[in-house]
């Protein structure tokens, strides 16, 4: 039996985490992370760190590294992109929102290259799917399907989260699996990319967090 | 044995909003979504038919063809807004027969009929 996993809830106090948390549960998520603490229920914990400069990025990694089981960068420079690609604490990479921001900054095949076979994923947010004008949208697709095809040509996994902000914005797992349909990607890889590969990287993220002192 | 030309889907949905949300939005907004998402050729191939909507229950049922679900599954789940107020529509069951899927569902058919679109 599948297990789908939603790595992104992104809620801004305790208590909205605990609602998207079991809202999440209701839909048929059997893990989940979030940005923020969740009392009473099982959640992994997670930080987005977004840096433009290496040293901002090591000094967050520094802090971050014991307090968090997934730690995700979102590379507002190609420096930062290096970096991260390099770097074993690093679990999920993202890229900026904005299209226009990505103009200059995506994943490419040297990132890639540095990325091959050691673990770290690729991640998408649906809610990036979400609520967009057409032109916007029409961009988000562009530049997700290039990211896609760097990504597939090395072999490295690729993530599918709902990036929610609020319950409003949770998705059940079959409806994420759907907004794949956007991006080409066919049903059984866009199940793995919610299901199998989530749940390795939180295996791999719990399996570090108990061997660190 | 008869065999039906066109096969389908019936999806039983729930729309989670806190303002009142009447039929006639729920459809305009599924529409509007299918259009955006893969223009009118999709459209055309999802052909998707309001059924029924429970004003007072927010549930309701859509219909489309058998191989276009996961295109109707996608529209739903790009709905973040109706009449203003955020809004998530979540399928709840999907069935080849809209008389199975009521039965799964324990939703007994409408003494009215649906309003014309």
């Amino acid at each position: 039996m599948r297990h789908y996993v939603d790595l992104h809830l992104k809620p801004s106090t305790p208590e909205q985490a605990f609602e998207m948390t079991q809202l999440a549960i209701q839909l048929g998520y059997s893990h989940v992370a979030s940005t923020q603490p969740v009392e009473g229920l099982k959640a992994a914990t997670r930080v987005d760190i977004e840096a433009k400069r290496g040293k901002e990025l090591q000094d967050a990694l520094r802090r971050s590294r014991r307090r968090y089981e997934i730690i995700a960068v979102r590379c507002l420079s190609k420096e930062v992109a290096r970096l991260v690609a390099r770097d074993e604490r690093v679990d999920i990479l993202l890229f900026p929102e904005d299209p226009a921001l990505r103009r200059q900054n995506w994943l490419d095949h040297h990132e890639a290259g540095l990325l091959d076979g050691a673990g770290r994923a690729y991640e998408i947010n649906a809610s990036e799917l979400l609520a967009a004008s057409p032109m916007r949208l029409a961009k988000v697709i562009t530049t997700i399907k290039r990211d896609l095809a760097v990504a597939s040509h090395h072999d490295i996994p690729v993530v599918l989260s709902s990036g929610a902000t609020t319950p409003m914005l949770i998705r059940e797992p079959r409806a994420l699996t759907a907004l794949a349909t956007l991006l080409d990607i066919d049903e059984d890889y866009a199940t793995d990319m919610l299901s199998t590969i989530p749940e390795a990287i939180l295996a791999r993220a719990h399996a570090g967090h108990k061997e660190e002192p | 044995m008869p065999v039906r030309s066109v096969r389908r889907r019936y999806l039983l949905f729930a729309v989670e909003t806190k303002s009142l949300i009447v039929e006639k939005s729920v459809w305009e907004a599924i529409r509007d979504s299918i259009l955006n998402l893969y223009g009118s050729k999709g459209l055309s191939l999802i052909d998707p038919n309001l059924i029924e909507y429970n004003e007072t229950a927010k549930t309701g049922i859509i219909r489309c063809t058998h191989d276009t679900e996961r295109f109707l599954r996608a529209s739903i789940a790009s709905i973040v807004e109706l009449s203003g107020s955020p809004t998530a529509i979540r399928i709840q069951r999907v069935s080849g027969t809209i008389k199975t899927l009521r039965k799964k569902a324990g939703i007994e058919k409408p003494k009215n009929t649906r309003i014309a679109k």
